[in-house]
């Protein structure tokens, strides 16, 4: 038997072809199909979350670590710092109750006020009618009227329920992915994937932050007569904003000075004085200390 | 945006020097194919029409192949939809035709001319393992003769 050993010609199992053709179709056309999926997805979750009763939500979150972490803050604090702290976290409480009869909260909506004693720039509400206010905040403030306006805002994002809303998108979100990822066996794609969800879900964020924006204005003008020293609000933001400086895609918050266009339409012409009310001695003191 | 931006960076370094090290190693293997033509290797325990043959001695090659992040990428969109898997053809192709190519040379080396009942064992060397760029381990071994062919 004469055994021969041909030249097998190339091509046969590999072709020479670019695979970045193929790469840019799939990625797009998976990316508008999980887009369009997760759009979907995050409409339904954000409307049916809404049935969830306000006591659900409330009893879910006592021990969440976000706000027992707040809570054992101010354990470690000596008694005076303890006292002083106190004194700021009840005259905060009642701004809070005050603002909230006005803003029209539901009767079942308990709103506690947790005050920080740290650096950090911020205020936020989350599950179950909590709000974080830390002391950075406050001492860019002067006046009671911009810290109101913070107050109403974040009520009013209570009151629309907009932390359980984003809660449940979150979590849809989350769990579709997951099972995406899962059934393609790989993190890449989930990596990809979640880029793309993202700007999906910031977009309703966006939309939220004008809704609460607009109520609490509202909500200013109704409890002060005007809305004199709420904007300073956004010069007070727009100082940290330069720091960061986000391209708008990437930030939650609308930008600030669309923010301040968005509430110049709203702006009520009133007769009453504009007088500013001045914060209390005992938020002066925080200030002076830090 | 620093996850995207390291994203592109890896798909970009994947997708240029994937392609080169295929198209290098290609090139090696069609040339290194053509230098040991001679040595004929049958999957047949024992081929028809081999005589004076030598004694036999256990010849092996093995290689491992990391596919690039582009390709993993690639690969796992496609796993999606479904369809053909030609990031992955490439890959096994050039594992086999390497493995094969190391025990032919381990062939030469000990002066044989022939290989019968030649066996291919493939694994994925990264299975089960998430978050990691795949690689593939192809064996290759025989027994090697040397034998005369008429």
């Amino acid at each position: 038997m004469k055994y021969t050993n041909p030249i097998i010609p190339e091509g046969i199992n590999v072709k020479d072809e670019n695979p970045l053709k193929e790469f840019f179709i799939l990625l797009f056309g998976v990316g508008i199909v999980i887009s369009l999926v997760i759009i979907v997805l995050s409409v339904i979750a954000g409307w049916l979350v809404k049935f969830i009763p306000f006591s659900a939500e409330y009893s879910l979150v006592q021990n969440m670590p976000a706000i027992t972490s707040v809570e054992k803050h101010i354990n470690q604090q000596t008694k005076d710092e303890q006292s002083s702290q106190l004194e700021v976290q009840v005259y905060l409480q009642q701004l809070a109750n005050k603002l909230s009869i006005v803003q029209n909260l539901p009767s079942d909506m308990t709103i506690t006020v947790h005050y920080v004693a740290d650096d950090t720039v911020n205020a936020f509400a989350t599950l179950g009618g909590n709000i974080i206010i830390h002391q950075g905040l406050l001492a860019k403030f002067d006046h009671e009227n911009t810290l109101a306006m913070v107050m109403a805002h974040e009520l009013a994002h209570i009151k629309y329920r907009h932390p359980i809303i984003a809660m449940g998108r979150g979590l849809t979100v989350a769990v579709a992915l997951t099972t995406i990822a899962g059934v393609s066996d790989s993190s890449f794609v989930s990596n990809i994937l979640g880029q793309i969800s993202l700007l999906t879900v910031l977009a309703y964020n966006r939309e939220q932050e004008r809704q609460a924006d607009e109520a609490a204005y509202n909500t200013v003008v109704k409890h002060y007569g005007h809305a004199q020293g709420a904007l300073e609000l956004f010069e007070a933001l727009h100082s940290v904003d330069k720091l960061i400086d986000p391209p708008k895609f990437l930030s939650t918050h609308p930008l600030t000075a669309e923010r301040i266009e968005n509430l110049k339409r709203l702006e009520v012409h009133s007769s009453a004085a504009k007088t500013l009310t001045p914060l209390p001695d005992l938020i002066k003191l925080e200030k002076t200390t830090k | 945006m620093f996850e995207i931006i390291l994203f592109v960076t890896l798909l970009l370094l994947g997708y240029v020097f994937g392609r080169m090290a295929e198209k290098k190693h290609f090139n090696s293997i069609i040339e290194r194919e053509q230098q040991y033509r001679n040595i004929l290797t049958f999957s047949k325990r024992f081929p028809e029409g081999i005589t004076n043959h030598s004694e036999g001695a256990l010849v092996e090659g093995n290689v491992v192949i990391a596919n690039d992040y582009f390709k993993t990428i690639l690969a796992a969109l496609k796993g999606l939809v479904g369809g053909r898997l030609t990031a992955y053809e490439s890959l096994l192709e050039r594992a086999r035709r390497e493995a094969i190519l190391r025990m032919k040379e381990s062939a030469n080396n000990k002066g044989m001319n022939t290989i019968i009942n030649v066996k291919l064992e493939t694994s994925s060397i990264t299975k089960g393992q998430n978050n990691q760029v795949s690689c593939v381990e192809v064996y290759a071994y025989g027994t090697a003769l040397n034998a005369d062919l008429n």
